[in-house]
């Protein structure tokens, strides 16, 4: 691993619990992201992924524990707020806006970007932003889809697009969840593709959840794995594949596809 | 534009030229406004001028609705306080645009007192909590001698404007369609902006809209607001027109019509709630002279829109037309160069 | 003690009213997700045709008790004739596009009693046996009042054993609780919906049947405890009876307290207390979260 970025990571997740009634989803779990690499957190089903990512963002309240990002505690930090500080995210099954066209889902996410989505007093269609838009287009193999409404996307293209518009916030820290759920083969080359160009340059941070452990050997770097609201283990992709405890959580679920 | 818009500004367009149909477009309600002005007997201009009046609260309400998904049984409330404060205003003779300029704020404030309280609860509960506060309102005002009690505030007649009688049907006429232009055309450059696309975005999705940066609750809150002051003008222009002010136009029924009116036309086109107005209220004119159970026709044409076109008139002639070819654009969106 | 048990009484006795007219659209709403605002509509034509069932005069208990029933099956048969023809269009719209669909069927339904009984305004009397006034403690209670408790709380039980101690009581539940897995374990969905409808509406016509002596009937009784009812649901929670019946007792009496006291504030009292309520507690006393926001 090359030492990029280093010093302080760019998120941690300290101590964080969270009980939803008398369930424990996530058991005082310490997780950290290092700066410019790209971390992957996995686990079995309901071993509390999407819950932490969600503290993570800010969507769901942490019963106990803080998050803090850039060195900054960011617990009470409303959601829209942590987007606007550099932190993006990718849902499990793709958000976007399904009445607009492809385009104008980009055109969303690039106003939004720049912070002009307050201006009630000028035309949505400003000359830099659908530039922009006609770039991230070209970049993510829309353009031919671009007048396409959302809503007819197929599975694969639906997380295609989600991604681009989470990587049009230019976020210091990008969360994937399943980024490449329900994609075919070439469909899943495409996207660690872009996933990989995007964070080529240390540019960005990125925290993904995965259950196909093949794009986690190729993405990840740091892997961070979780079972029953605890981390159970924690290194490189080679290290974690040989860890008895790892094997042991999945059950016999191949480690290597 | 709307009925009776008198000219184009120049950053509603994207760029010069996009739209020179728009302009020849424009002229057309102009000369519309002019003509019935000139040529309609009483009756006639007093169909127009309610038509006018009801496409601005209709237009206000979709922009809640349509634009920014949000369902509040509760707008008469703003249109009330609107169409009051014009009615306690009227006898003393001030000029009708600060009349109707004080109604628009007064609706807004009161939205914006409404809204703080009610935008952070689930779609469900905030209908009905709008539906309660509005009915609220019209308890207060029902009982309350110091507006009429029952009655409310009649005899209300617009105050002269430089000598001109604005009471007069024919002036009062383009009175209001030049101040329902105004009013169009500030919502319909809201519509194209930004902050359009952001209210829309909440709409489809709030959750995704939130992690792009958009911050929901406030901006849900601008529009309830900005919705409320557009209702108290057009509450304000109904209390010129009707001459009476009463509780009637505070309760919750007189909220459910609006969105009859922009579901009708089509919720979500800005022309939606202009087309359903001219309809609804030619329909419910008719029809009151013809039965007394006009309701239940007026039910009926609701509910066959609502199974069979949720998105109304203009939807259906969308879809009609983009199965031969052409399309007409839907709010914000644009045909490709 | 004797000064409050006027209030009381007619709390309770309003609150009986409400209840049996809002358990049925709580039922409507935590079974099949419908949010029915046509339930007024039931509600007044239950009135309607109980005035029509019993020729506008005073009967005898008996006859005003089989003319009352006899109108709430007619709502009931009519409401599942509506369920199937028009409402099985609407179960996969949001909450609020189920609303303005029922919103339409209520004004159709406003509609139709015009065209049916005209604009004139009806009246029907109280059944003779309870016109008068008891004493009760030293106090003149209305009778009737007395009898609308009784029912209420013979509908209370009846749904309480119906819901909790019966086999289909039990069906019932499976599928409000989780309609795809009921079908799945062979429970016939579409026929328990049509079923729950009927109940409902058969429990919004019998809350009209009652009200037929207390209300001025004309078409406006169909948009008359629209808010009220809503109120209830929303307050006790979507989907639960008991918590139905918590809450219109709740404000019943509060409403029948204020009102001795200043009309008006009784009035306002409503709102306020569901604004409370569902800022507080959004699902309401005893809702659950599962049947949140869609």
């Amino acid at each position: 691993m090359s030492d990029r970025g280093g010093g302080e990571p760019l998120l941690v997740a300290e101590n964080v619990a969270k009980r939803f009634g008398g369930f424990l989803a996530l058991d005082h779990v310490t997780l950290v992201v290092p700066r410019g690499r790209i971390s992957a957190l996995i686990g079995p089903n309901g071993a509390g992924k999407s819950t932490l990512f969600g503290i993570i963002a800010g969507s769901v309240q942490p019963s106990a524990g803080r998050i803090v990002f850039d060195g900054r505690d960011i617990t009470r930090v409303p959601g829209w707020r942590r987007a606007r500080m550099g932190m993006s995210r990718a849902f499990q099954v793709a958000r976007f806006f399904p009445s607009f066209t492809v385009a104008e889902n980009l055109r969303s996410a690039v106003l939004a970007e720049r912070g002009r989505s307050w201006q009630f007093f000028r035309s949505e269609r400003q000359a830099d932003v659908e530039r922009e838009v006609e770039q991230r287009l070209e970049e993510s193999g829309l353009t031919q889809l671009r007048d396409v409404r959302a809503e007819h996307l197929a599975q694969g293209d639906r997380k295609r697009l989600e991604l681009v518009m989470a990587m049009a916030l230019h976020p210091r820290l990008l969360l994937l969840d399943e980024p490449t759920a329900g994609m075919s083969p070439t469909e899943t080359a495409a996207t660690t593709e872009l996933i990989r160009s995007l964070c080529g340059g240390g540019g960005c941070t990125v925290l993904l959840t995965e259950h196909d452990m093949a794009v986690v050997f190729d993405l990840a770097e740091v892997v961070t794995v979780l079972n029953y609201g605890q981390i159970i283990a924690r290194g490189s992709p080679e290290q974690i594949s040989r860890d008895p405890r790892v094997v042991e959580a999945y059950l016999g679920e191949a480690m290597v596809t | 534009m709307s009925v009776g818009s008198k000219g184009v500004r120049s950053d509603l367009v994207s760029t010069p030229g996009d739209r020179p149909w728009l302009v020849a477009l424009l002229a057309i309600p102009a000369a519309f406004v002019v003509v019935v002005a000139l040529v309609g007997n009483t009756s006639q201009l007093y169909f127009w001028t309610t038509v006018a009046e009801t496409v601005l609260f209709a237009l206000s309400v979709n922009l809640l609705f349509g634009q920014t998904g949000m369902l509040s049984f509760g707008q008469a409330a703003y249109f009330g306080i609107g169409a009051y404060t014009v009615g306690l205003l009227a006898s003393r003779q001030v000029n009708p645009l600060a009349m109707l300029a004080l109604g628009s704020l007064t609706g807004g404030l009161a939205a914006a007192l409404i809204g703080a309280v009610t935008l952070r609860t689930t779609a469900l509960v905030f209908a009905m909590l709008t539906l309660a506060f509005g009915q609220a309102l019209y308890s207060i005002t029902f009982h309350l001698q110091a507006v009429g009690g029952e009655n409310g505030i009649v005899g209300i007649v617009p105050a002269g404007i430089g000598g001109i009688d604005v009471g007069q049907p024919r002036v009062l006429w383009v009175f209001t369609a030049i101040v329902v232009s105004i009013g169009s055309c500030i919502l319909w450059m809201v519509s194209r902006s930004p902050f359009g696309r952001a209210l829309r975005m909440i709409r489809d999705d709030a959750t995704r809209a939130e992690m792009l940066g958009i911050p929901v609750f406030r901006y849900r809150l601008a529009a309830f607001v900005l919705s409320g002051a557009m209702a108290g003008l057009a509450g304000g222009l109904y209390a010129f027109v009707q001459g009476v002010a009463s509780p009637d136009s505070l309760f919750w029924t007189t909220s459910g019509e609006p969105v009859i009116i922009s579901l009708l036309g089509g919720a979500r086109f800005f022309y939606g709630p202009v087309l359903g107005s001219v309809i609804y209220v030619a329909a419910t004119d008719t029809l009151s002279q013809m039965t007394p159970a006009w309701i239940f026709w007026i039910g009926l044409g609701f509910l066959i829109v609502v199974l069979l076109s949720p998105d109304g008139i203009l939807g259906g002639v969308r879809r009609l037309w983009l199965r031969y070819g052409t399309h007409i654009p839907e709010v914000g969106r644009r045909r490709t160069p | 003690m004797t000064a409050v048990l006027l209030p009381v009484v007619n709390g309770v006795a309003f609150a009986m009213l409400l209840f049996i007219v809002a358990s049925g659209l709580t039922l409507i709403f935590g079974v099949m997700r419908v949010v029915n605002f046509a339930h007024g509509g039931f509600f007044a034509l239950g009135a309607f045709l109980t005035f029509t069932l019993a020729a506008g005069s005073r009967l005898p208990m008996a006859e005003f008790a089989l003319a009352a029933v006899g109108a709430s099956l007619i709502c009931a048969a009519l409401g599942m004739v509506i369920e199937v023809v028009v409402f099985r269009r609407i179960y996969h719209l949001s909450h609020t596009d189920s609303l303005l669909a029922t919103y339409a069927a209520l004004l159709i339904l406003q509609g139709s009693l015009i065209l049916i009984w005209g604009n004139r305004p009806r009246s029907q009397p109280l059944p003779a046996d309870f016109g008068h006034a008891v004493t009760l403690m030293g106090v003149q209670v209305a009778s009737y009042n007395l009898l609308l408790i009784a029912l209420g709380l013979l509908v209370a039980v009846f749904l309480w054993a119906v819901l909790i101690h019966t086999p289909m009581g039990r069906m019932v539940r499976a599928v409000a609780s989780d309609r795809t897995m009921s079908a799945a374990l062979g429970i016939n969905v579409d026929l328990v919906f049509t079923g729950m409808f009927g109940l409902g509406v058969f429990l919004a016509g019998m809350g009209g049947a009652l009200a037929s002596p207390l209300f001025q009937l004309d078409s406006t009784l169909a948009s008359t405890l629209v808010l009220e009812s809503f109120a209830v649901v929303l307050v006790g929670g979507v989907g639960s009876v008991l918590g139905a019946l918590i809450a219109a007792l709740l404000l019943g009496l509060l409403n029948s307290f204020l009102v001795a006291f200043d009309p008006v504030l009784a009035d306002f009292s409503l709102y306020i207390a569901m604004a409370v309520v569902l800022l507080l507690r959004p699902t309401g006393l005893l809702g659950s979260a599962a049947m949140e926001s869609r």
